[in-house]
């Protein structure tokens, strides 16, 4: 499995194809199947993962993008710059080019780069026909840098003068309830007391009446400083660029082929149509995706008119981080002295590095959830994103949500510590309600299976508490620190919740076609998606969902080969099995309707009514049905074939239309999680060893549950990290990258216990609102935005729990065993 | 071509011998050896080193291999560190087979050799090392080893402190090749501890190993982990050798452990001239690898010279806890559930009668029934 | 190809490799090259994953005379002679018990991963024929699973037992690289 299967045409060995003389060359889109051959027209059971990738992938067949190669191509690196701000005044690659076997150096100008914005930034790239030869050609690459003052410290941009010409901070925002709240008592007080003199008196806003006795309250204050998280892929970045005549083609990890192929072009100065970018599988943990390294090796590719791999690990690493915390957030809690919370306050500054732009999303997202899920009167949220001469932040694991519910759930426990109750009890008090609102001012749609959650979490087995005899089970395992007596176990509990559907979103669309066809197997439906398959079972879950509209097992699915046919939107991560989902869905029921027109006549109903139920088409009360089979059989008499477009679109505000998803206006659509983790924790050395993850998730629909389960699993593992790994940034320079990040190891990873997750949340959509706007059916929720709550959630719960056992309030994420906070 | 055969035009040797090993690094001294490779690769790899030639010592007989006699191990130089972890090894040196565990994860252990680990990281008056190591080192000062050396002018034997210079860097002669390390046996108690940045094999903050000799009676301890080399505390052995009641191995006053203790951490306020074990470990605070040597040192020699009734309140920990253990089967089994809880996340084979209840989760308030610890020991036993 | 360059740093080797019970010559390859490198670039055996390079993360995982050893850290010219092993060849004729397990309790994930760690569990089960759940996780702590929790390998471990225990031996077959004859034979993709 070595060579791309989307190049039929394409030679073994040092000949290029020929170019496209024709315009038959299929470059207008990505839209190469990846892995044909490990589609499962099989029917899957149980957890409906399937057997034939996970049996590729567990015997090493299964091909990722760093497997690809053919015969001739030449090897990609990539050099760093050391200097966080400099100007590059001189360049000589000379020796470097004149070393054998090195094809292409770009280095400074050629490269385009004569000012560094940041450490690490890509300041010279290679092509040799031996990695080690093109790393060689690198050293030998002589560029002389005039080093300034790098403005690393975020808190210090406000002041320092501008490193850009917009200035150094790149984005501000402020929600506050209090206007609202104001606003509301007013409108209570004015129903209370109709009287047009009164009311016109209560204009001014003025405090409620409850608060001119005031309680006495009590205020928590913690400042919250996160480390850049140190989330690594499973496998490298990797990329692999052919040339094709005009065009490349870039075979990568990719999450948005259209966003990172107008990048290409741009940096290639290219028209996009010259351009093919073929999705690669995922490997897990983060997503190894570097435009760096894509850009470099289509540059590389067109410059040497070879195929070019560049591999992550051995083309560069990243040569320092920076020990800056990338987000600092200052947050007060005023709580009554009953454990009623009051008022939120929080501030929060994040370091965008050198393109803060990326940054703002995590910020939004911060904002809007910034109290977590619990009713508070008033909130008050402001933050900011800087410009610095650190590097671009990475995407945030879990996202602003993962920040918000670590400080939020940390600022519960504080509160709990400081009235001297229970976390627990704290938390149930405020829990949030359906129609609280946000601090954006949105109402939330759904609360009401939070209870559910905590119920479900704390009704879960906790693991026995001397851990032991095997020192492998006690925190610090086989460094043998292991002491019974001074063990502590410490239980933490987080709730989080996550916006499904900004209001800010742009209208993001997806298209589908199924087809319903029979062969001398019985009948088989045929999808078209342009959906990603990357090995996260992308593709099981719309044969899940064909499978249960029409009621066929054997479904192929496929992406479109024509170019143009099925157009698409970028999709946020998180709302792409949603969006797919639903398209697909809306073709498969059009299919069914046409399908069964035959049958409907028959019972005298629209064809729309009828349902697939089991084995049995059945009328929509369910009063009349039929048998599938001879259902199928009549409809798809000779060769008959059935086809019906579907297509979805959802946008964050707007009017609402049939086959759009639009949120009322104010309102917002949330999903929640709580989990429950547990750790021990050597009091004496700070040594912590997490020891299981309970989660209760809404999961909105679970279509695919052992790919849900997985991806909570998924979740808390990068949450593990996140709270735990202790990355050495500074060190880069001279170690490996991994081995400054000191990832958990499956010996300081905690079990995770997923409980059956909750479909509720969405299903309260059904009837009413979903109705109205043209569907029957849930939403099938994805299993990434499982993931990232869960993400969230695990972060949030793994570090109450370390707090708990350790005693000390930490407010550093990472959690290190030798740093310290204040005693609680 | 023969299997195994390797053609290089001298580029790559396999030395039989020591002798051959000799010849060969006198003939190019710019080759690079290699026993285990997980140091030098790591630098290959990384495009740091370029080697202008190979000498493989992975295959002499003479250098891999642990030899006892009546008084002493000899360890062979290339012995991997999974060898190490041999029972025999570990009924003899159970603080070097501790030490050679927590090297490394499986696949590193099979080839990270007990003299690469030894010789790995900083070189004399080179640069700080990446990351900290030299786990075994800590072991084998605070056995006594003796190095054995062997470079063309013939055999020198030293004490394993004596390889390093005053800075932590490696300091062997050019052309000489560390052959083995002879450790004296003596049968004590001995143990190894080792804090490091996380729980699996990691990076370490601080290494401690101790060891008694009863017949001597001594006490020898040394220190890793934040300085390139480890040291030995000979002050603190001294003074813990007058506080032990040699006649049946333990220790009358219970504040010795705790004065021990600080003995070890004040013995690490002297700050190291040789600077930072390891880049990856140098924002580590002082304060906190004191406070860990300190906890270390405590816990290390209550497990090696245990206060008087200390074994029997170990055993009726144990005991507990394993109360607590059977509890939970007998709860389980009282209410119909398979003696393991299942696996969260992997559908069980079922066992189950059909008719009996689906595994409902024991209530909130199991919490609150697992039995409170037994009350620490009395203060006077324990320190 | 150009000519192969015989500066001070750029030494050569050409040996024989024993993988999967079959004679694998490799012609002029730098002997600065890892085993991991050797084994994928030149050889084929893509089931070797490259993750790190540094030893670090476990995915290159292969036997060397039966020892689980991460292939990026051993300079390929010194496993000349040995008996090298790696996941291909206990994916025919068909997957063994491990991988079938592995299939089944952690295809979940990406996979990355997986060829890694089923050698490294065979390499346990070969040594320990019922290992505790704690062995198999201190086995694991050399291999970074971004997906699954190490419970799911425990139990995957344990299926694997117990195939093993009912299942007749597995014997594996001589293999052949991933593409007979394109880079093994012709060794045309890479210089020396």
């Amino acid at each position: 499995m070595n060579t791309p299967t989307s190049l039929p045409g394409f030679l073994i060995g040092e000949q290029l194809p020929e170019p496209p003389g024709s315009a038959a060359q299929p470059v207008e889109t990505e839209l190469a199947e990846y892995g044909p051959n490990l589609n499962e027209p099989s029917p899957v059971s149980g957890d409906g993962i399937g057997k034939v990738v996970p049996a590729a992938k567990a015997t090493g067949r299964y091909p990722y993008a760093s497997d690809l190669g053919v015969p001739g191509m030449l090897w990609a690196a990539m050099t760093r710059s050391p200097h966080a701000r400099a100007t590059i005044v001189g360049c000589d690659s000379s020796a470097a080019k004149a070393l054998p076997g090195v094809h292409a150096v770009l280095a400074g100008e050629e490269l385009g780069v004569g000012e560094i914005d940041y450490l690490g930034q890509c300041v010279a790239i290679a092509a040799a026909e031996h990695p080690a030869i093109a790393r060689a050609a690198l050293n030998a690459v002589v560029i002389d840098y005039q080093p300034e003052e790098p403005l690393t410290d975020p808190r210090q941009a406000f002041n320092a003068a501008p490193i850009h010409s917009d200035g150094n901070i790149a984005a501000h925002r402020f929600f506050t309830t209090a206007r609202e709240a104001a606003r509301e008592s007013v409108e209570a007080l004015r129903k209370k007391a109709p009287s047009t003199r009164r009311a016109a008196a209560l204009h001014v806003p003025r405090p409620e009446p409850e608060s001119e006795v005031p309680a006495k309250t009590v205020s928590v204050i913690h400042g919250y400083e996160f480390a850049r998280p140190a989330d690594w892929p499973a496998g490298p970045g990797t990329v692999f660029a052919v040339p094709h005549g005009d065009g490349v083609e870039i075979h990568t990890l990719t999450v948005d082929p259209r966003r990172d192929r107008r990048a290409l072009a741009a940096a290639l100065g290219r028209p996009e149509s010259q351009i093919r970018l073929v999705p690669a599988p995922f490997t897990g943990g983060a997503i190894a995706d570097d435009a760096d390294l894509r850009v470099a090796a289509a540059l590389l590719a067109a410059r040497t008119g070879r195929p070019i791999k560049a591999v992550d690990s051995s083309v560069g690493h990243w040569p320092a981080g920076t020990a800056e915390p990338a987000a600092r957030v200052h947050a007060i809690h005023v709580v009554d002295s009953d454990g009623t919370l009051r008022e939120v306050r929080v501030e929060l500054v994040i370091d965008g590095g050198a393109e803060p732009a990326a940054a703002e999303a995590l910020l939004d997202e911060y904002c809007r959830l910034a109290a977590g899920p619990y009713r508070v009167p008033k909130v008050q949220v402001q933050g900011w994103v800087v410009r610095t001469h650190n590097p671009p932040l990475a995407p945030w694991p879990g996202g602003g949500a993962a920040l918000a519910a670590v400080v939020a759930e940390a600022q519960m426990d504080a509160v709990a510590a400081a009235l001297g109750v229970s976390g627990l009890e704290v938390r149930v008090k405020n829990l949030m309600r359906t129609g609280d609102r946000l601090p954006d001012g949105r109402k939330v749609v759904a609360a009401d299976m939070l209870p559910e959650l905590v119920t479900a979490v704390l009704d879960a087995p906790v693991p026995p508490f001397p851990p032991g005899p095997d020192v492998r089970e006690f925190p610090g395992t086989v460094g043998r620190t292991g002491e019974m007596t001074r063990l502590r176990r410490g239980v933490g509990i987080a709730l989080a919740m996550i916006d499904l559907v900004p209001p800010g979103l742009p209208e993001e669309l997806a298209t589908a076609q199924v087809a319903l066809t029979s062969d001398v197997h019985g009948p088989i439906a045929h999808v078209s998606t342009a959906m990603v398959e990357t090995g996260g079972g992308q593709h099981a879950l719309l044969r899940k969902i064909v499978r249960e509209v029409l009621g066929v097992q054997r479904v192929l699915v496929r992406r479109p080969t024509a170019p143009g046919a099925l157009p698409a939107t970028p999709l946020a991560s998180g709302r792409a099995a949603w969006l797919h989902g639903m398209a697909v869905q809306r073709a498969a029921r059009g299919v069914r309707a046409q399908a069964l027109a035959a049958v409907a006549a028959e019972f005298a109903v629209s064809p729309e009514l009828l349902e697939v139920r089991g084995d049995r088409v059945v009328s929509y009360d369910g009063m009349l049905s039929r048998p599938l089979d001879d259902v199928y059989r009549a409809a798809l008499r000779g060769a008959a074939v059935y086809l019906a477009d579907g297509e979805f679109r959802v946008r964050g505000s707007g009017p609402a239309q049939p086959g759009v998803f639009v949120p009322e206006k104010g309102q917002a659509h949330v999903a929640f999680a709580v989990h429950r983790a547990v750790v021990d924790a050597d009091t004496e050395l700070g040594l912590i060893r997490p020891v299981r993850v309970t989660a209760a998730h809404d999961a909105g629909r679970a279509l695919v549950p052992g790919r849900i389960e997985a991806a909570i699993a998924a979740g808390v593992i990068s949450a593990a990290t996140a709270v735990f790994a202790d990355e050495a940034p500074a060190a880069r320079a001279t170690a490996g990258a991994l081995a400054c990040a000191q990832l958990p190891t499956a010996l300081d990873l905690p079990e995770v216990d997923v409980l059956p997750p909750l479909q509720s949340s969405i299903g309260d959509l059904e009837t009413t609102a979903l109705r109205r706007r043209g569907f029957s059916a849930p939403l099938p929720l994805g299993y990434q935005p499982v993931g990232r709550i869960a993400h969230a959630t695990a972060a949030a719960a793994l570090a109450c729990a370390a707090r708990d056992a350790l005693g000390t309030h930490r407010t550093s994420i990472p959690i290190r065993a030798w740093e310290s906070g204040p005693k609680r | 071509m023969a299997p195994g055969a390797v053609t290089a035009d001298g580029a790559v040797a396999f030395p039989g011998s020591v002798r051959e090993a000799l010849d060969a690094m006198a003939a190019r001294p710019d080759a690079t050896l290699v026993a285990g490779g997980t140091e030098v690769m790591a630098l290959v790899n990384s495009g740091v080193l370029y080697p202008a030639g190979l000498i493989a010592i992975d295959r002499i007989d003479e250098l891999r291999g642990v030899w006892f006699t009546d008084q002493e191990a000899v360890l062979g130089a290339a012995t991997t560190c999974s060898d190490l972890m041999h029972n025999d090894v570990r009924g003899v040196l159970p603080a070097l087979a501790q030490a050679a565990r927590s090297v490394g994860a499986p696949g590193l252990r099979s080839r990270a050799t007990l003299g690469g680990n030894l010789l790995s990281g900083k070189r004399s008056g080179g640069a700080t090392a990446p990351t900290p190591g030299r786990d075994l080192l800590t072991v084998l000062m605070a056995l006594n080893a003796v190095a054995v050396c062997c470079s063309p002018e013939g055999w020198r034997q030293v004490q394993v402190a004596e390889l390093y210079a005053r800075d932590g860097g490696v300091d062997l002669r050019p052309g000489e090749l560390l052959t083995a390390l002879r450790v004296p046996v003596s049968g004590g108690p001995q143990g190894f501890m080792k804090v490091g940045t996380r729980g699996g094999a990691s990076r370490p903050l601080v290494t401690f190993a101790l060891a008694a000799d009863l017949t001597n009676r001594s006490v020898t301890c040394s220190i890793g982990g934040f300085s390139p080399a480890a040291v030995r505390v000979d002050h603190a052995g001294q003074w813990l050798a007058e506080h032990v009641d040699w006649n049946d191995g333990s220790i009358p006053d219970p504040q010795t452990y705790p004065r021990f203790a600080k003995l070890i951490a004040e013995g690490l306020m002297v700050p190291g001239s040789a600077g930072a074990a390891g880049w990856t470990t140098a924002a580590v605070p002082e304060e906190y690898r004191q406070h860990a040597a300190e906890i270390c040192a405590r816990r290390a020699l209550v497990r090696a010279l245990p206060p008087a009734g200390w074994l029997e309140q170990v055993a009726e920990y144990q005991k507990r806890a394993e109360f607590v253990r059977n509890r939970a089967l007998v709860e389980r089994a009282e209410r119909g559930l398979p003696p393991q809880p299942p696996v969260p996340g992997v559908p069980q084979p079922r066992t189950a009668e059909p008719g009996t209840p689906p595994t409902a989760g024991t209530s909130a308030a199991s919490v609150s029934k697992i039995p409170k610890m037994p009350s620490r020991p009395k203060p006077g036993a324990r320190p | 190809m150009s000519e192969p360059t015989q500066s001070a740093g750029w030494a050569t080797a050409s040996y024989e490799l024993a993988v999967n019970g079959t004679p694998q010559p490799v012609k002029d390859a730098w002997i600065g090259e890892n085993l991991l490198f050797v084994l994928r670039e030149r050889l084929g055996f893509t089931a070797v994953k490259d993750g790190c390079g540094e030893g670090e993360c476990g995915s290159c995982t292969v036997l060397v005379d039966g020892q689980p050893t991460t292939a990026c850290l051993v300079p390929a010219v010194t496993a000349a002679g040995r008996v090298i092993e790696t996941p291909e060849v206990h994916a025919v004729p068909q997957p063994d018990a491990v991988a079938t397990a592995l299939a089944v309790h952690c295809g979940a994930g990406c996979g990355f991963c997986l060829p890694g760690i089923g050698m490294e569990l065979r390499a346990l089960l070969t040594r320990n024929a019922k290992p505790s759940a704690a062995a198999i996780r201190e086995a694991l702590s050399g291999h970074r699973c971004r997906c699954l929790p190490p419970e799911r390998f425990i139990a995957a471990a344990d299926d694997a037992v117990r195939k093993a225990a009912r299942a007749r031996p597995h014997v594996p077959v001589q293999t052949r690289p991933a593409r007979p004859g394109s880079r093994a034979d012709e060794q045309t993709g890479i210089p020396a």
